[in-house]
């Protein structure tokens, strides 16, 4: 008989499809507050980006993100509403490009 | 409760325990911190990454001390909110004096390449392995506990130690020389004249040049070069002198006349003779306690309030004169803090003078003095008290005359500190620690990622050049808080080119990055 043996942790960590997804939604919100001119809500959005960033994972990429946060917040500082939501819809279309390509694969 | 022995208590309360030494005069300490600016300070740099971590490791470990040693006061400061014993209070006191000089010691001795850290610099920390390019300034306040801008827990007067010695060659002259009954019994700092210039930290000569009540004292440098000479100085008869020597010092000189036809030494038809000294003198700063409207320590004072002189009818009188501050003499006991009343009974030669406290308590009692002369008489009570009689042709055969003065002893005043108020401060002070050093662990995290970042396998020689910059600038944008200083709208095209490159290249990996975001955080957010 063979025994099967379960990882703890496993259970606990998010699928990649559910990152994808809480990912593409948290952008979408963003940009929406972007359109509606709510400076507040999108910087706390983009602030929920920056706390889950883990540079562990992948240093040079969370610092290109957090450098790209931080220019979009200073963005919505300015009122300069296009540009960051020009910012997060590039970044939201890479990372939907990823995750379709990723589950392709 | 912290278990010091009653000794101790006595030591960590002393006026001078934990005085640092300082080296500037007490004229220069006060133009330097009057001319205090941040640009005073030259900025602390590394040349690479590993000194940059060494020197945040070292940083954060002492800034890790003195949060302890600030935690331990402000358990006695709370402790101290509900104690009544004098003792108790006494203690809690001194231990707080004694942790908060040991903060003062770690920033004196928190050194990196010869220069102060903890004095309020900017740490200037490079993020590179090779030196140059990107960097990260963190501006850590100074943590003196003195610090009126930083924790302000201590007050730190300038202030002196000074201490009389006889070596062999002053005794062996002393002893030929003949005169007896005088002896410079203490010395303690004094404020400096403001022609001169206070006595640098030595060794120095006095010599006490004796000639009855126009003595003189003068003193030298170990070389003989004198420094400065008091004059007028009145070493007659008996009691205890206090003599200010105008550079810092003044010594306290004890006087008994043994014979009454000779006062010490035959002076008027020997000549002067010469008693010699050694002061070793030490500026320091005094360390206390600091709270608003709290003084540890009360400075002797004599007020004299009311004085009543005694007139005859052919217009003769008797009146006190120079009611001061004395010496107290060894073995006396000064004076307590209170009104008094001196009452002099006028009998010619059969007088007497006697010292009440407010309660009508005999404090100080001389039943034979001779006032029949037209001589001044100098009476010292030895007990931090003189004064000076003088008769000028009084006839009467009796009489009664009166001075009320206040007197206020050097003393303790710890009853009066408030340990509520000080445990706020000790809170202040932590929290304002505790940012510097959260500044610091953030900035050792940081510069350990990159370390990690530039030896994992994947990273590339070429790469390192451009992504060390790129984190220096993402750095430092951290503390400007201004994306506009990091690129515009072209860069940030270019930054989003950078970011699907980077995902591409590994997506299973880039997933990773933003892996902590739930859906829960998200839908919370954006729907409250």
């Amino acid at each position: 008989m063979s025994s099967q043996t379960t990882n703890p942790y496993a259970a606990h960590s998010p699928s990649k499809v559910e990152v994808s997804k809480d990912l593409l939604c948290c952008y979408q919100r963003i940009m929406d507050a972007c359109c509606e001119h709510d400076a507040d809500g999108a910087e706390y959005g983009i602030s929920i980006l920056e706390e889950s960033l883990n540079y562990k994972a992948n240093p040079e990429l969370a610092f290109y993100l957090q450098r790209l946060y931080t220019y979009a917040k200073d963005c919505l500082k300015k009122e300069a509403f296009d540009e960051a939501c020009r910012i997060m819809q590039g970044l939201r279309s890479v990372w939907e490009r990823a995750a379709l390509s990723d589950s392709d694969s | 409760m912290p278990g010091l022995t009653i000794s101790q208590i006595a030591d960590f309360n002393h006026r001078d325990a934990f005085a640092r030494v300082r080296t500037g005069s007490a004229r220069e300490v006060k133009q330097f911190t009057d001319s205090l600016s941040d640009a005073s300070f030259a900025r602390i740099k590394t040349s690479n990454l590993s000194e940059s971590y060494s020197l945040l490791a070292g940083v954060g470990n002492r800034l890790g001390m003195i949060r302890a040693n600030l935690s331990t006061m402000l358990d006695f400061a709370r402790q101290g909110t509900s104690v009544t014993n004098e003792l108790d209070r006494d203690e809690l006191i001194g231990q707080m004096r004694s942790l908060s000089g040991g903060i003062d010691d770690i920033v004196d001795q928190t050194l990196w390449k010869e220069q102060k850290t903890l004095d309020g610099r900017t740490l200037d920390v490079s993020l590179t392995t090779q030196g140059g390019g990107a960097s990260k300034q963190i501006k850590l306040e100074s943590f003196y506990t003195s610090d009126e801008e930083g924790f302000d827990l201590t007050g730190q007067p300038t202030s002196a130690k000074a201490d009389i010695f006889y070596d062999y060659y002053s005794a062996y002259r002393n002893q030929q020389s003949g005169l007896v009954g005088l002896d410079i019994s203490k010395a303690y700092h004094s404020a400096v004249d403001a022609a001169k210039s206070e006595l640098e930290t030595g060794t120095y000569s006095l010599e006490i040049e004796y000639k009855g009540p126009d003595s003189a004292i003068t003193v030298k440098t170990l070389e003989g070069l004198p420094i400065n000479t008091v004059t007028g100085v009145d070493l007659s008869g008996t009691g205890q002198e206090l003599v200010d020597l105008e550079v810092g010092v003044t010594l306290s000189i004890e006087k008994e006349q043994f014979l009454e036809s000779i006062d010490k030494y035959d002076y008027q038809n020997e000549g002067s003779v010469t008693l010699y000294a050694k002061m070793d003198y030490q500026r320091v700063f005094q360390h206390e306690l600091h709270l608003d409207g709290f003084e540890q320590y009360t400075d002797r004072n004599l007020d004299v309030n009311y004085k009543k002189t005694l007139t005859d009818s052919l217009g003769g009188s008797l009146e006190i004169e120079s009611l001061n501050m004395s010496g107290v003499k060894a073995g006396n006991i000064e004076f307590a803090t209170g009104n008094y009343s001196l009452r002099v009974n006028y009998q010619g030669e059969d007088s007497s003078v006697a010292i009440y406290n407010n309660r009508g308590i005999l404090q100080y009692l001389d039943h034979q003095v001779d006032l029949s002369g037209s001589d001044k008489v100098k009476i010292d009570t030895g007990k931090g008290v003189a004064f000076t009689i003088d008769n000028t042709n009084f006839t009467d055969q009796s009489g009664q005359m009166v001075a009320l003065f206040d007197y206020e002893a050097e003393e303790n005043r710890n009853q009066d500190f408030d340990f509520t108020a000080y445990a706020a401060k000790i809170e202040e002070a932590i929290d304002r620690l505790d940012t510097d050093l959260e500044a610091v662990y953030t900035a050792q995290d940081e510069i350990l990622q990159i370390n990690s970042y530039q030896n994992s396998s994947a990273y590339s020689q070429s790469a390192a050049t451009s992504s060390a910059a790129l984190i220096g600038g993402l750095l430092s944008s951290y503390e400007n808080n201004s994306a506009s200083s990091i690129f515009g709208a072209s860069s940030a095209n270019a930054q989003l080119g950078l970011v699907a490159n980077a995902i591409f290249q590994g997506t299973s990996a880039a997933m990773a990055v933003q892996a902590d975001l739930t859906s829960a955080r998200v839908s919370k957010t954006f729907s409250a």
